[in-house]
């Protein structure tokens, strides 16, 4: 498949009072049309400079940044009229405006001929569940409905490539629903996504690639199962025990990355990682501090991969 | 027109952006305001040299206060725009970035217009100039050249607005400059020569000249000075023009656009 996007040794430095901050640290990924692709890594690991290059908004300090095959520095009107975005939170919109009215205003901006705006607009905000909103002040919107809208307004131009900049933040569980359907109804429309996320879940229900970001740098990309698989190597359990010593088994060094929850009196469900590879082995250290219920190894999730790679990031 | 139109660009930043949108703010800063402005210079210079002087005065503060609003209200525009985080959604569009500084201009130029129409009115009714009839047509052309120079000058603040999160310390600066240097209450020719040159860089410096000398406080040929203006206005827009291309790439390589104020 056609690469859409190309980024070869990109680097970015931010010039601070207090001296130069390094925010991406030559990194390279190609993303293909149609792709749902992710950008996750923790705060300040670059993932929104990333996106800002992308989106022609912030001038790379170095390297080569192609979108849809135009050099982000040098033809960045020509990128604009292809890509959109939306950035999470409740942020860029104008409050004193209608849904509708929001949509109009872009319009123009997106040089939507005047005879067509009003079949787009309803188009669009039925598409986003907004029609009934659609002449509700937007300072009366939910994060939900502010979201909906920040999409129906990314639509405008039909973009090849949308940029989700954590989208689901801050959103209940049914707007996030609602949101990650969108995202996967435009995906099935041949529609490029970039999606930055915290939430692993989501990420890995989305994406068909993802690349983490830490410390400006690229850990790993590929797809989700793909990660997954390279942290095979990793023996995590689930136990249910019955224990008096659960503080004594957190602080033991041989368990990493303890979860309990208490069950009833003494009874704990508990997830952990350690390194003894073997089920009968893992029982019997564990024996030590309770009466072990059950025991057995789980699945690796994306959010086991995602702590592995970040372990010792801040 | 476009401007009319319900769900035009310009109605609704209008909507979206603009500071007064009740009657009662608009009674109150467009026509209460500037009559305030022009009572306190009127009554300082009737007290300092007489009342001879006052028309020339409130002729020059109707001129300048026009200026103010313009200026004024097309910057606040764009600290909005930073506040609600909407300016990057804007210059990331594909429409050129002084397409649309220039679109959002029309706004405050229709409240410039405004402004000194009202101000003409207060000066005609309560200070007792008298509106020369006659020269509705000069006052006209003015007025849309002298409109042009000053949001020719405003176009370069709402450039170097795209670089700083708050350009208001340029700005208030910019308009004390204009109260002193483009002659609003006193005649440049008073000036040293030096200072007497920039102040004929500046815009409405020959407008307010114009306008006195239509009044008849004054004796200069209008056009001529009308002329200086237009060209003053023309350079400003072509500086603005290679300003704003060259504010957005500063502005993209130290990520300006993406402050908050």
């Amino acid at each position: 498949m056609e690469n859409v996007i190309e980024v070869k040794d990109l680097t970015r430095v931010y010039k601070l009072k207090e001296g130069n901050k390094l925010a991406l640290d030559h990194i390279s990924f190609d993303v293909k049309r149609g792709e749902v692709f992710g950008l996750l890594g923790p705060n300040g690991a670059g993932k929104t400079t990333t996106i800002k290059i992308l989106t022609t908004l912030l001038l790379p300090t170095e390297g080569d940044v192609k979108v849809l095959g135009y050099d982000v520095v040098s033809e960045s009107q020509k990128i604009r009229n292809q890509i959109n975005f939306v950035y999470g939170g409740e942020r860029g919109v104008y409050g004193r405006l209608t849904g509708k009215e929001y949509l109009y205003y872009f319009c123009t901006l997106y040089k939507v001929k005047r005879k067509e705006q009003p079949a787009l607009i309803d188009k669009l905000l039925d598409l986003v569940s907004l029609k009934e909103a659609e002449n509700q002040k937007i300072h009366t919107f939910s994060k939900g409905m502010i979201q909906r809208l920040h999409i129906a307004r990314c639509l405008i131009n039909e973009p090849k490539i949308l940029f989700l900049d954590e989208p689901t933040i801050g959103l209940d569980p049914v707007g996030a629903r609602l949101l990650r359907d969108l995202v996967r109804e435009l995906s099935e429309q041949g529609i490029t996504v970039i999606l930055t996320t915290h939430y692993m879940q989501e990420a890995d229900d989305l994406c068909d690639r993802i690349a983490f970001i830490r410390d400006g740098k690229i850990s790993i990309i590929g797809e989700p199962s793909h990660i997954k698989e390279s942290c095979n190597h990793l023996n995590l359990y689930e136990a249910i025990l019955s224990t008096e010593h659960l503080e004594k088994l957190k602080a033991d060094q041989t368990f990493k990355n303890v979860e309990e929850e208490v069950l009833k009196g003494s009874f704990v469900h508990i997830k952990f990682e350690m390194k003894i590879s073997s089920e009968d082995e893992a029982t019997s250290y564990l024996e030590q501090f309770g009466q072990v219920l059950k025991l057995s190894k789980r699945e690796i999730s994306l959010e086991d991969a995602y702590i592995y790679l970040m372990e010792d990031v801040g | 027109m476009f401007w009319i139109h319900k769900y035009g660009f310009t109605n609704l930043s209008y909507k979206a952006l603009y500071s007064f949108q009740s009657l009662k703010l608009f009674i109150l800063f467009r026509i209460v305001d500037p009559f305030m402005n022009y009572l306190f210079y009127a009554t300082l210079v009737s007290a300092m040299i007489g009342s001879d002087y006052l028309s020339f005065v409130v002729i020059g503060n109707i001129a300048s206060y026009t200026c103010h609003t313009i200026m004024i209200n097309f910057m606040t525009m764009f600290r909005f725009e930073r506040r609600y985080g909407t300016l990057e959604l804007n210059i990331a569009s594909p429409s050129p970035t002084l397409w649309i500084i220039i679109r959002k201009a029309i706004v405050p130029l229709f409240d410039g217009m405004f402004v000194f129409t009202v101000g003409l009115l207060i000066g005609w009714l309560i200070f007792d100039i008298p509106l020369p009839l006659d020269q509705i047509g000069n006052i006209l052309v003015l007025f849309i050249v002298t409109l042009f120079s000053v949001l020719a000058f405003s176009l370069l603040f709402a450039c170097l607005s795209l670089l700083f999160a708050n350009v208001n310390l340029f700005l208030n600066l910019a308009l004390a400059v204009f109260q002193v240097f483009c002659g609003v209450n006193f005649s440049v020719t008073l000036l040293p020569n030096s200072l007497e040159f920039i102040a004929r860089m500046l815009p409405l410096t020959h407008s307010i000249e114009a306008l006195r000398s239509i009044y008849g406080i004054e004796s200069y040929s209008v056009y001529p000075l009308l002329g200086k203006e237009l060209i003053i206005g023309i350079c400003y827009l072509l500086v603005s023009l290679v300003f704003a291309t060259m504010m957005e790439k500063v502005a993209r390589k130290n990520g300006a656009l993406l402050k908050s104020v």
